[in-house]
């Protein structure tokens, strides 16, 4: 195959000389030349014959070429002069040819001249790949050798021709058809090279058209993946926007007509989407749509912007109205008021005014709602809540079933840092005694009691105990968690432990 | 997903008598497979080259090559 390829782009080889310098000659002495001179083309180096045409009454002919003494290869008879197997490469070549006249007054002549041996083809210039294009007037255009003839045949029986100037380049102009259009080169060069090139245009004037599948009602994902359908194009991209942006990492590649592009993250909230699809040739074709992403229904884990709907945006607005200055606004959809209100109060707490609620607008905006500790002992579950809202949950240890962690609502009553544990005024423990603080203290490095004697909120060095029932009533968490928690609630925060 | 779609995706097909009629529809068929495709014509270059630039058009690869596969020494060339 590869053998087969090769003879593709296999270029017609003519080898020829051209004569640069021809002495003139004096007198009736004689060394003319056949001019041009040509060497005959065997394979692929140049192993060619040079010829002189020889005048007359000569004798002790001596022939150098490039200084190489080669009179024993040459041949004479008819008055001509030949060498052959010169095996001479592509480059200038000099060649010196002296003989004794024998006329009288002939004395010894000499005569040299150089000339150029170019077997190389010339490049045809420019990819040989199908060029697409819109435009009905193209040109056809490449590089090869300087004083290189091009001849060009195109659609319709158009016709070119060129001469390459020293920069080696050529443009030819062309009319195209829609579809598919051959133009056939030809580049000789000025030693009778020849090559042959084909470069393919097809003119594609008509736009791929795109159908988006279902897009205009919610989409419940904060990824939305949009689908369509893309006739009329094979090869097509397609560059998908949201709100001016781009949506995906790079274009993409339009396969069997159907488009499938998932979209980077977008927030809660309506979104202006736009999906081009660009042919090879550039033609396009546009569908634009609204689209509503609607993740959740809790706040406090989507991002929330502009046209967000449903129950976390009811309860964000009812926050807005509340603590960010919002008034009216409605009570289902996140407006420009409310939007706005974010923004003032994005300005008002030193954060970036982009009118999106993310996680530092929730924080701040809950931040300042009363808490309450909501402990679910059936799920081992510790939730603190601002404003009916879970900020934060923890695992837990509660009581074991013979001292079981009373349920019931409490109140934060005392807090203490690194405590000490004193044996309560229980059976169980009235053998102990005291443990000071530090590793092995029993309320690890935080204590918070409750309203109920004996019961209380502390962590634990005993970190495997957590998620089972293990205490002797209090609610035990792990030392980071009971750290955080503690600077999270004051004297007097409410307490729901329930099953 | 590429390699259901394109079956003959990384392949090679000569496709002799390519430029027209049935070995046309072939090489289409071929490269819409995902073959590199080899256009065999003997002739007129034009219609060879006008299906290649079609194949290519639609994002398939092919090349138009002149010979006659009734002759050895065609085929051998090079």
């Amino acid at each position: 195959m590869r053998s087969f390829l090769s003879a593709i782009d296999g270029h017609s080889r003519a080898v020829a000389l051209s004569v640069l310098t021809l002495a003139a000659l004096g007198g009736y002495t004689a060394v003319a030349l056949s001019a041009p001179v040509r060497l005959e083309q065997e394979g692929r180096a140049t192993r060619g014959a040079l010829q002189a045409r020889l005048g007359w009454a000569l004798r002790d002919v001596r022939v150098l070429v490039d200084g190489r003494d080669v009179t024993a290869r040459v041949r004479r008879g008819e008055g001509r002069l030949r060498l052959a197997g010169a095996r001479l490469g592509d480059g200038r070549h000099d060649v010196r040819i002296s003989a004794d006249s024998a006329l009288p007054f002939g004395g010894r002549v000499e005569r040299g001249w150089s000339f150029r041996v170019d077997t190389t083809a010339p490049r045809a210039g420019t990819s040989a790949a199908t060029r697409t294009v819109r435009a009905a007037r193209i040109s056809v255009s490449g590089r090869t050798e300087p004083g290189a003839t091009v001849r060009a045949a195109g659609p319709d029986g158009q016709r070119a021709r060129a001469v390459t100037g020293r920069d080696g380049r050529y443009r030819l102009p062309f009319r195209v058809r829609e579809g598919a259009n051959v133009v056939r080169l030809m580049i000789s060069d000025d030693a009778g090279n020849t090559i042959r090139a084909v470069r393919r245009i097809v003119r594609d004037t008509r736009a791929p058209r795109l159908t988006l599948a279902t897009l205009d009602g919610s989409l419940d994902t904060s990824e939305p993946t949009v689908r369509g359908r893309v006739r009329g194009d094979k090869g097509a991209v397609a560059l998908v926007s949201v709100d001016g942006r781009p949506a995906t990492a790079k274009p993409v590649q339009v396969r069997d007509g159907s488009l499938s592009a998932r979209l980077t993250p977008l927030h809660e909230g309506e979104h202006r989407l736009v999906v081009r699809v660009r042919d090879r040739a550039g033609n396009e074709d546009r569908v634009a749509r609204t689209l509503i992403v609607d993740s959740t229904e809790r706040l406090g884990t989507a991002t929330i912007g502009l046209g967000a709907r449903g129950a976390d945006a009811s309860e964000l607005l009812t926050l807005l109205r509340r603590h960010g200055g919002l008034r009216g606004g409605g009570r289902q959809r996140i407006g420009p008021a409310a939007i706005q209100a974010v923004k003032r109060f994005q300005r008002r707490k030193g954060l970036a005014a982009d009118g999106l609620v993310g996680p530092d607008v929730r924080s701040a905006l809950l931040g300042r709602l009363p808490a309450l500790v909501d402990i679910d002992l059936s799920a081992y579950t510790l939730t603190l809540k601002r404003g009916g809202t879970p900020t934060r949950s923890y695992p837990i240890a509660k009581g074991q079933p013979r001292y079981p962690t009373p349920t019931g609502a409490l109140r934060v009553v005392d807090k203490q840092v690194d405590p000490v544990w004193t044996p309560p005024d229980s059976p169980w423990a009235a053998e102990l005694d005291t443990i000071p603080a530090g590793p092995g203290n029993p309320l690890g490095t935080r204590w918070i009691g409750t309203s109920r004697t004996a019961i209380g909120i502390h962590g634990t060095y005993a970190e495997g105990s957590i998620g089972t029932a293990a205490s002797h009533g209090c609610i035990r968490m792990r030392i980071a968690d009971v750290e955080e928690l503690f600077r999270q609630v004051r004297v007097g925060t409410p307490i729901r432990i329930h099953a | 997903m590429i390699e259901r779609d394109r079956p003959l995706a990384g392949r090679h097909a000569l496709v002799t008598g390519g430029a027209s009629g049935i070995g046309r529809a072939t090489a289409q068929r071929l490269a819409a497979d995902g073959a590199d495709v080899v256009v065999d014509y003997v002739g007129d270059a034009e219609p060879a080259e006008v299906l290649v630039a079609e194949i290519e058009r639609d994002g398939g690869h092919a090349i138009a090559v002149e010979a006659d596969v009734s002759d050895e020494a065609q085929v051998d060339a090079g």
